[in-house]
């Protein structure tokens, strides 16, 4: 009877991870429509700048979060003032390749630095800690995980629809020369785009390099692109959509994990986000909340 | 056009690879640069696939990868399984490729935007996990011996035996991939040059008028599906023959952008680009290896721990290099640096590539009046080019 609960639980949290994740492609594709490959990048330098400030400079653990994120946003912000015009104007592909040349780079040069061993700890308050809620046995970082991703989403919705940023951000979003012409600077456009999905990333780095979520390790990009199913399933023209899709992956990964039975080998609670996309691109491809897409001929 | 310039114009490439495939593997004595040869006859394979489904169906995969783990491991079930001859595992794997990429191809085309991304995506996903999972066929994560007939009539390609000359595997099987590129070469120009090609860059320019002028854009897409598919799965059956051996692990996420690193840093919509992309992108880790001693920062490989970046990492970070700036200055490859810029379609390709001009909507969807000028002129500029 709890396990349903539990795994639902742990589910949101993983949900939480990708809601974060996908937001941060979400944004960047509908404000500038390059499909940001180096999101996964900033995941991975996010929870090793977290390491860095909390084990490696003994920052209290909150402040070496907001660190983290602080870096990673300056550093999206950078990406984007060097080349982010350009690749809003360029093809698909080329955004797409660019942005993960600036992935290739990333992953190396972390190693370098961190080396590339799994076994570093962010040390985390958290650590495996679980935590007794009405007969269910929780892990302290979920908790943690799902209220603080609650908390910045809502920010981040409460960015996009009641602030002026926001605001112009969505504008660009749904019909770019109709922005422009309202004098909306694309600039901050796509320099506001990136850094706050290089936030987010980050945040969802920090998290998932918990000793809960895996710990810091080389593999922290793997976060990143698990989410990109979510993206689909919630509905790729509303970034709300994102964040949705993503807990919705992260539920079904719990699930599928919890149930499936082991016939199915291991690896189906991995495919199973990717089996629900394909299903959502034939029955309903507009995703959960986004808006009917076009036919083509 | 003189009929020995029309000649070279369209066979001169896969003439050339022709040529260096009886030329090359054979004379290539070090074992580091016959894998060269090995991997950048594979992955130009892939990418010459790639080149007409991204260059003229205008389709980005990332998950071509998927395909080639299909040939392979099909090659695999034929071959080793059940212990079919050479021409028929091979044609087997190709086509399988080839019925994949037509049930693909359908889902792929009713959306607009960004789909095909995620659907090779899942692909990808599920060809790892029925490899992994599927222990009785695939081997599981362990992978399978992959030891099919190599003989073809007379020849093994195993191992040639050649004027009184034995080859082994990696020399032998490079000239089988080669030559089995320039039929492919040959094949992948008549698609380009003929009825399907043509409608493509037609649809490429204005996909409603193309539609209006009666050319079967779906139909012709899907023929690009196919193609790429069928390519990729017989790159992966020659893959999986000279390697012997076959996991899961080689068909992942980063094998896949490999194909497109090569295919884009080469030059796409160009004969020659594919070959070029996977030659460059095959060479590199070999060439730092070469250079690795007189570079400080790179760990030597028989170092353990941080002695600095190992030449894998290296290798990595070039590519990266090399895409964020090959695009930014060169978006349509190398290939197209020294070509004259008024080349008809070629023309229309490159600029198609480098701009989506003001027209197009946020969620993807582009507007329905022609954004670029060459959208205008492309339709009456390829019928030219057209050859007899």
């Amino acid at each position: 009877m709890t396990e349903p609960l539990q795994l639902g639980i742990a589910g949101l949290g993983l949900g939480g991870l990708y809601a974060l994740t996908a937001m941060g492609f979400a944004i960047v594709l509908r404000a500038t429509r390059v499909l940001n490959m180096f999101q996964a990048g900033v995941v991975l330098i996010g929870g090793y700048l977290c390491y860095a400030a909390h084990v490696q400079w003994h920052l209290p653990f909150p402040v070496a979060v907001v660190v983290a994120m602080a870096i990673c946003a300056a550093l999206g912000a950078l990406v984007a003032v060097l080349i982010g015009a350009r690749l809003a104007r360029a093809s698909l592909l080329t955004s797409v390749l660019v942005t993960v040349g600036l992935l290739y780079v990333a992953q190396p040069v972390v190693q370098a630095i961190w080396g590339d061993n799994n076994l570093l700890s962010l040390d985390d308050p958290w650590g495996l800690r679980q935590v007794r809620l009405g007969g269910l046995q929780i892990a302290a970082r979920d908790l943690w995980l799902i209220g603080t991703a609650a908390v910045v989403l809502a920010g981040v919705w409460y960015l996009l629809n009641r602030t002026t940023l926001g605001i112009a951000m969505r504008a660009a979003a749904s019909d770019r020369e109709a922005a422009l012409a309202q004098g909306i600077n694309p600039r901050m456009i796509i320099g506001a785009s990136w850094a706050i999905a290089a936030a987010l990333g980050a945040l969802a780095g920090v998290m998932s390099a918990t000793a809960v979520g895996g710990g810091v390790r080389p593999s922290l990009v793997g976060v990143a692109f698990a989410s990109l199913p979510g993206m689909i399933v919630g509905g790729l023209s509303s970034t709300g959509g994102a964040a949705i899709g993503g807990v919705a992956i992260g539920l079904i990964q719990a699930f599928v994990a919890g149930y499936a039975p082991s016939v199915l080998g291991a690896g189906i609670s991995d495919t199973a986000p990717y089996l629900l996309l394909l299903v959502v691109l034939l029955v309903r491809p507009r995703g959960l909340i986004g808006d009917p897409v076009v036919r083509s001929s | 056009m003189t009929t020995l310039s029309r000649i070279v114009r369209c066979y001169g490439a896969p003439i050339v690879v022709a040529i260096l495939a009886l030329a090359l593997p054979l004379n290539v004595a070090s074992p580091a640069w016959q894998s060269v040869l090995i991997f950048t006859g594979i992955g130009a394979l892939v990418a010459v696939g790639l080149n007409v489904l991204t260059g003229y169906a205008g389709q980005i995969s990332l998950g071509q990868a998927a395909f080639v783990g299909l040939g392979a491991y099909g090659a695999v079930v034929l071959g080793v399984r059940s212990g079919l001859p050479l021409p028929l595992w091979l044609l087997g794997a190709t086509v399988t490729g080839g019925l994949l990429g037509a049930v693909v191809g359908p889902l792929a085309l009713r959306l607009r935007g960004p789909y095909l991304i995620f659907v090779s995506l899942a692909l990808l996903s599920l060809l790892n996990y029925v490899a992994s999972s599927w222990t009785s066929v695939t081997g599981g994560t362990a992978g399978t011996p992959a030891t099919m007939s190599l003989r073809l009539g007379g020849l093994d390609f195993g191992a040639l035996s050649l004027g009184g000359m034995r080859y082994d595997l990696a020399q032998s099987m490079g000239v089988l991939i080669w030559l089995v590129l320039a039929v492919v070469m040959v094949v992948a120009g008549h698609l380009a040059r003929g009825r399907v090609g043509r409608g493509l860059r037609a649809v490429r320019g204005n996909e409603a008028i193309a539609g209006s002028l009666g050319i079967p854009v779906a139909r012709y897409k899907i023929v690009a599906f196919v193609f790429a598919g069928a390519v990729a799965a017989l790159a992966g059956a020659l893959y999986a023959a000279q390697a012997g051996y076959v996991t899961p692990e080689n068909f992942s996420m980063d094998t896949s952008i490999e194909y497109l690193i090569m295919l884009v840093v080469g030059g796409i919509g160009t004969q020659v680009g594919p070959v070029l992309g996977a030659f460059v992108i095959s060479a590199i880790p070999e060439i730092l290896l070469l250079v690795s001693p007189s570079l400080p920062f790179v760990a030597s490989p028989n170092s353990i721990g941080g002695g600095g970046i190992s030449v894998d990492e290296l290798s990595t970070v070039i590519y990266g290099v090399l895409l964020v700036v090959v695009l930014l200055v060169a978006p349509n490859g190398l290939a197209t640096l020294w070509r004259s810029r008024g080349n008809g379609a070629a023309a229309a390709l490159r600029s198609r590539h480098r701009s989506r001009g003001p027209g197009r909507r946020g969620d993807g969807t582009p507007s329905t009046t022609p954004t670029h000028p060459a959208s205008r002129t492309t339709i009456s500029t390829t019928p030219q080019r057209s050859t007899k």
